[in-house]
Parts: C-alpha cells; sequence; structure tokens
C-alpha cells in the first residue's frame, strides 16, 4: 500500500518535471505534447474512477505549486478532465479500444484547452491586467498540432501497454 | 445514466477546497517552498537535457554550421554593440558631467545568475514567450527586475515571483513592454513592446523623429530599477506613412531566445 503511494508520488514528480523543463525545451512543435493530460486518460482507464481523482489532484497541486496561474487551476481542471472521462467510459464508452483512447484524447485535449484559457482569462480580468489572447492562425495551428501530438502519443502508448500487458485486449467469449 | 455517489463526491470537493484554502492561508507554504527546492536540480537536469536534444535536433536539420557561424559573428557584433554602447554612455556622460560639475550616474553592478528550468510553463499554446527560473523572492527577487542574457543583452523582465520560482516575460512576448531609447541623434523615446511573440515593436514615435534600420536601441531608465543603456535589439524596419501621425519600428532582438539556459537578474541597489 505504502510503496504503491510512493510509487505513483515519485511516478507524478517524474512527469511532471518532464512536462515543465523537458518538453517545454523541445523543438517547435514537439513541445506541445502533454503527458499530464495523456497519462491521465491511462490512468482513468486502467486505474479506475477513484485512482484517477486522486492522482489528477496530487498531479493537478505539483502543477499549482509550479504555475504562475490562480493556484487551484490546474487542480480543479485535471480533476473536471478525469470526471468528464470517467463519466464518458461509464455513459459511452463501454470497450476499452484504440478508438476509445484517441476519442477520449481529443475530449480532454479540448477540455482542458478551454478550461486553462477561461481561467487564465478570469485570472487576468480579476486582476485588472490585459489577457491578450490573439485568436490567428498560429494560434489554431498550435491547437491543432498539440491534439495531433496528443493522439499520436495515445496511440504509441496504446501498443506499447499492449505489448506489455493483455488488460486492455478485447477479449471474446467462445461457446463450446 | 451512471450512478453517481454524493458523499464521495463531496469528499473529492471537501479535499480540494482545503487544499486551496490551506494554500492562500499559508499554512501549506513550507511545503511547497520544500518540495520546489527538493524538485528544482531535476528541472534544471531536464531542461539541459531538453536543449541538447533540441541542439541535436538542429544540428540534424543541417542547421549547425549556419548556426554556428551565425552565433560566432552574433557574439561578436553584440560585444561591438555594447562596447559601441558604453563608449556612446561615456561619452554623453563626460559632456554632462562637463555641463554639471559633480553629478554621476552609475550602473548597479549586482547580478543574480539563475538556471533556467522552463520554457513557457505548463502553457504550450504560447512557446517561448515566457521562462521560469529556479530563483524568487527569497534570493530578492521581484516583478519588474530586468533579466539579462549572454553579453548582457536584455531578455526581457520578471512578471511574477513565488519563493523559489520567478517567471519572466521574453521582451518579444506582448505582455512584456520596456521603457526604450534609440541610440540616434534623436535620442527618440517610446515603450518596446513584444510583437506576436516574433519580434518587439517601438510604437507611437513622432513623425519629426530620425530613425533607420541597424539604430541600437537600449533602455532609456525610465523604468524603476532598470539602469539607462542595456541593449534591448535593434531597428529592423521603419514603418512611416505620411499620411499616419505616428511611426513605428521593429527591433529585433540581438539573441536567441532558444539557447538561454542560464540567465542573470539585475538587482536593486
Amino acid at each position: 500500500m505504502y510503496g504503491k503511494i510512493i510509487f505513483t508520488i515519485l511516478f507524478t514528480v517524474f512527469l511532471v518535471a518532464t512536462q515543465l523543463s523537458f518538453i517545454s525545451g523541445l523543438p517547435a512543435g514537439f513541445s506541445n505534447v502533454n503527458l499530464i493530460l495523456v497519462s491521465l486518460i491511462f490512468i482513468s482507464v486502467i486505474g479506475g474512477s477513484k485512482f484517477s481523482v486522486w492522482w489528477a489532484i496530487g498531479a493537478g497541486l505539483f502543477m499549482d505549486i509550479l504555475s504562475f496561474l490562480s493556484f487551484g487551476t490546474y487542480l480543479l481542471s485535471l480533476v473536471a478532465i478525469a470526471l468528464l472521462i470517467d463519466f464518458s467510459l461509464k455513459k459511452w464508452f463501454t470497450n476499452r479500444s484504440l478508438y476509445t483512447f484517441l476519442a477520449l484524447t481529443i475530449l480532454a485535449t479540448v477540455s482542458y484547452s478551454i478550461l486553462i484559457k477561461l481561467s487564465s482569462y478570469l485570472m487576468h480580468f480579476l486582476s485588472g491586467s490585459g489577457f491578450i489572447l490573439i485568436l490567428n492562425e498560429k494560434f489554431w495551428t498550435n491547437e491543432l498540432s498539440q491534439l495531433v501530438l496528443n493522439l499520436l502519443s495515445v496511440a504509441v502508448i496504446f501498443y506499447f501497454f499492449n505489448l506489455l500487458s493483455i488488460k486492455l485486449k478485447p477479449v471474446f467469449l467462445i461457446k463450446k | 445514466m451512471p450512478k453517481i455517489n454524493p458523499i464521495k463526491i463531496i469528499f473529492f470537493v471537501a479535499a480540494i477546497v482545503l487544499l486551496i484554502f490551506l494554500h492562500y492561508v499559508k499554512i501549506l507554504a513550507p511545503v511547497e517552498n520544500m518540495l520546489v527546492k527538493i524538485t528544482s536540480p531535476i528541472f534544471s537536469g531536464f531542461y539541459l537535457a531538453s536543449s541538447y536534444l533540441r541542439h541535436t535536433y538542429d544540428e540534424q536539420a543541417g542547421k549547425i554550421n549556419l548556426a554556428e557561424e551565425n552565433e560566432i559573428l552574433r557574439d561578436q557584433v553584440n560585444n561591438l554593440i555594447n562596447e559601441n554602447v558604453k563608449l556612446k554612455l561615456l561619452e554623453e556622460e563626460n559632456e554632462i558631467l562637463r555641463d554639471q560639475l559633480g553629478f554621476f550616474s552609475g550602473h548597479n553592478d549586482k547580478y543574480l545568475i539563475s538556471d533556467v528550468i522552463s520554457r513557457s510553463g505548463f502553457d504550450s499554446s504560447r512557446p517561448n514567450q515566457t521562462l521560469l527560473i529556479g530563483k524568487g523572492e527569497r534570493d530578492g527577487l521581484r516583478p519588474g527586475l530586468v533579466v539579462l542574457g549572454g553579453q548582457g543583452i536584455v531578455i526581457g523582465k520578471i512578471i511574477s515571483t513565488k519563493e523559489n520560482l520567478s517567471e519572466i516575460c521574453l521582451s518579444i512576448n506582448p505582455e512584456c513592454k520596456l521603457a526604450a531609447t534609440i541610440q540616434n541623434e534623436d535620442k527618440t523615446s517610446g515603450i518596446a513592446q513584444g510583437d506576436l511573440g516574433l519580434t518587439i515593436k517601438m510604437n507611437f514615435i513622432p513623425q519629426t523623429k530620425k530613425m533607420a534600420e541597424g539604430d541600437i536601441v537600449i533602455t532609456s531608465g525610465l523604468e524603476q530599477n532598470i539602469p539607462r543603456g542595456l541593449v534591448i535589439g535593434s531597428v529592423s524596419q521603419v514603418n512611416k506613412e505620411n499620411n499616419e501621425l505616428w511611426q513605428s519600428a521593429i527591433i529585433e532582438p540581438l539573441i536567441d531566445f532558444n539557447d538561454l539556459t542560464i540567465v542573470s537578474v539585475l538587482l536593486p541597489s
């Protein structure tokens, strides 16, 4: 039990450090991958709703400590995404195929982007400072590349996970 | 319809509200500071690895020869520009001193060197517009202080600080404004503001002021804690229309913001 908790904390620190320092420093384009979101999708599907919400609280808290947005922005956004994924898995996606993961990635990336932008806008609005959001071609290309890279990452991790585990492989009941 | 357990939801909401509350009443502060302090070296290491990868990627993309040559030339140009600026400032200073005996305005030489730990933080939608450094209020940093890259070129200023962290807005960030002067005969002053995260723009310059491509833009010294004479960039384009009331200038930074791994913050006296 304690071993699992320590492992989860270390894994979360590693993921947040990778996202904050490693991925953000990669060449343009590659820096758009959102590893936290991709991990949250896999954790939600494999670990279940309770674990994913706790993980979202932990990761969100750590991200908020390191971020300059209002405290709670990442915490609340990640928990909201975890709940949304859980709801979608129970309501719409009954299987655990690649298509399910891809659909969840689209849903999570779009929702996350909207939530973070809205929080930033709200924070700047309440503090009285100007928030400059330029909705030009570069902005949309960037958002689209984030979505495409997240989809690619999910697909790669899905196949890699399938090589190591049978947890996501389809099960067929054969009548003898 | 999936079942929702209200007790579970209340429990999670209470945990989140409690965490946010504990942060704002500063009870979590020691834990947060310790966490940042412990993990800061990891972030620096990850950022260095990432920079190395980016450099290798550029190498593979066949840019390295040009980039190296460019870098050497840029360093030389920057050194010469700095030297030139210093000499011009000394000349100006000398003239003023002759006029007003006893007056002296020196520069603050106190710097704080820090590792860059992230580019743009968790917000990838605005790449290359902010940097995070692993030094904060505990080291005497506060919003408004100017940040310098190699050869003392201005790269931006601090916009927010935490106990052990600071956020720098780069001079190409539209949210970053610097009081600037063009180093020419007219000594045109204005506000240099980031433009689309690519260049710097200086607006509202009267039509009567003369400026040309290649003119060096320096800090004007009108901002608190930012001394006069720090190089911001050079004028790459002058936008002048006869039917307009004002003219504007596009300023090109003299430093590649992608290569920044260590920066220095100019501390107040």
